[in-house]
């Protein structure tokens, strides 16, 4: 054990302010100091422990210092008796989201579900108080195995700041604007979230600037080498939505990808984020085809 | 740093500051807000469709177009726009012509006439009023003037329009190679030329104008704007 610190990011769960307790009470036995900096990515303190909602805030600690507390049963994570649980997880997705970029980035997966967990830096914890739980089967895997459990219906906002942006932007971290000018090339790619087995589509909101002339858009969904897509080519300044499904045979990390399909020379693009839902996979809204051309909706 | 790049800040050339140009009479600019620098090994390709304003940027850098607004600052000497025969005066002949010419530039006038009728290849016709060449006679003497005066900075209007396939290669030889430590700012539609000689380049397209580092990338640009 080190005197080092230990950065935590507790997902939705009921055992979560038992964690919460037990670790602050171990921390201060320590005589480290505890920061709960809430959704805050600029004030992170270097040592002592720290509680974090964001997997960049986890970044200021050594991967050996990180560590996620997840709970990926659904029953179990928000109380059953709400009459809208389902919609509560996918509300609070953007945490788990935010796990499960932690979790590929080193931080150390630990069970909400247990008495007694080994932390990081801190060692062997045991849990304050709350009844016992069933360990879910496929815990060790992902904070977004939640999400097998789900209906069709439920779904999720994938904000734009979880995708990257080859050329940069400017605007803000919910607004990222780009400059299409330039040649083909991709605008957006990401996130690269695990979706479980299914059919799952994406509706993207974005807005385009033309700027007088068209703005050729390539928008790809998928995983792996297997994608959907829609061409599309705007020729006035608003708000649009494209929307994309595709089946996942097995539970795959998931990409969207926008593209300028072709060399422009002006044109301004802003990703506004994305939402993606479970649909049933025999639901008789047809999958978007490969390589369809549509004109995007303006919403 | 690029070579290009360090050539840029050490020695610029040529500063264009805010240039715009509206013509009277006309509700919109041609351009305007055209900002860049010149290195003095620069090369430049001036691209733009039809009507955008190519050949006007050339001529206000050459100094016969004023511009409406903004700036053109030149710090190494230039040459008229090649490819451009409107300099002469057509009621004199082809040698006046070269004799006026370099006397204007403090020139040898022998050595300039043995320079021009090398390259030029006019012969006797260098006799004949300037108004009885054709256009391509003019480009021929006007090209081989600016070469026998030598400048610092070449502005080229569509080089490939002068004369024969063999003449072409011989001006490409003579601009390319033989003065290759040369700036150079080229308008042009042959990609392939602008793609082989620039190393960065400007697109004119709706009044907007942008510069682009990487000119294989401004030549796909452009190649889809004329598709378009």
């Amino acid at each position: 054990m080190s005197s080092g610190g230990l950065c935590v990011l507790i997902t939705p769960s009921a055992a979560g302010s038992g964690w919460r307790q037990a670790l602050t009470v171990r921390a201060g036995r320590l005589g480290w100091s505890v920061t709960d900096t809430g959704a805050d990515t600029v004030a992170i303190p270097s040592g002592g422990l720290v509680f974090v909602q964001t997997h960049e805030a986890l970044l200021g600690f050594p991967a050996s210092a990180r560590a996620i507390i997840i709970d990926t049963s659904a029953t179990d994570t928000i109380d059953p008796s709400l009459p809208a649980a389902t919609e509560d997880i996918m509300i609070r997705s953007h945490i788990l989201v935010e796990a499960e970029i932690a979790a590929i980035q080193g931080a150390a997966v630990l069970n909400a579900a247990r008495y007694v967990l080994d932390f990081p830096e801190l060692g062997s914890v045991e849990r304050h108080e709350g009844s016992p739980y069933r360990i879910h089967p496929s815990v060790s895997e992902s904070p977004l195995a939640l999400f097998d459990d789900t209906a069709p219906g439920g779904w999720a906002n994938w904000h734009p700041r979880w995708f990257a942006y080859p050329k940069g932007n400017v605007g803000s971290v919910d607004e990222p604007l780009m400059d299409m000018t330039g040649r083909q090339q991709a605008l957006v790619f990401g996130p690269y979230i695990r979706l479980p087995a299914g059919r799952w589509r994406v509706d993207v909101r974005f807005s385009v600037d033309p700027e007088r002339a068209h703005a050729p858009l390539l928008f790809e969904w998928g995983a792996g080498l297997e994608y959907c897509k829609v061409m599309t080519e705007i020729r006035h300044p608003g708000v649009y939505s494209v929307s994309l499904d595709r089946i996942w045979p097995e539970a795959d990390p998931a990409q969207l990808r926008i593209w300028v399909a072709h060399p422009v020379f002006q044109g301004r693009f802003s990703f506004l984020g994305c939402r993606v839902t479970r649909v049933a996979v025999d639901d008789p809204t047809p999958p978007t085809p490969g390589d369809r051309i549509v004109d995007a909706a303006v919403s | 740093m690029s070579p290009a790049a360090n050539d840029i800040v050490d020695a610029p050339g040529l500063r264009v500051a805010r240039l715009g140009k509206t013509f009277h009479g006309a509700s919109r600019p041609v351009f305007q807000g055209i900002d860049f620098t010149l290195g003095r090994s620069g090369r430049l390709a001036i691209l733009g469709r039809n009507g955008q304003g190519k050949s006007t940027l050339i001529k206000m850098l050459g100094g016969i177009l004023p511009p409406t607004e903004g700036q053109i600052v030149w710090t190494m000497s230039s040459s008229w726009p090649i490819g451009f025969g409107g300099g002469f005066q057509g009621s004199l002949s082809g040698l006046d012509n070269i004799r006026f010419l370099a006397r204007l530039y403090a020139r040898n006038y022998r050595e300039t006439l043995e320079r021009v009728d090398d390259f030029a290849e006019l012969g006797r016709s260098l006799r004949l009023p300037v108004k009885h060449y054709s256009s391509g006679m003019r480009a021929r003497l006007a090209f081989g003037l600016s070469l026998a005066i030598e400048f610092d900075c070449y502005l080229i209007d569509e080089l490939v329009a002068v004369g024969d396939a063999r003449f072409q290669r011989k001006c490409q030889e003579e601009l390319f190679q033989q003065r290759k430590d040369r700036a150079f700012m080229m308008a042009s539609h042959d990609t392939q030329m602008v793609a082989h000689y620039c190393d960065r380049a400007i697109i004119i397209e709706s009044g907007q104008c942008k510069i682009f580092e990487d000119v294989e990338e401004a030549v796909e640009i452009y190649s889809w704007l004329r598709a378009a």
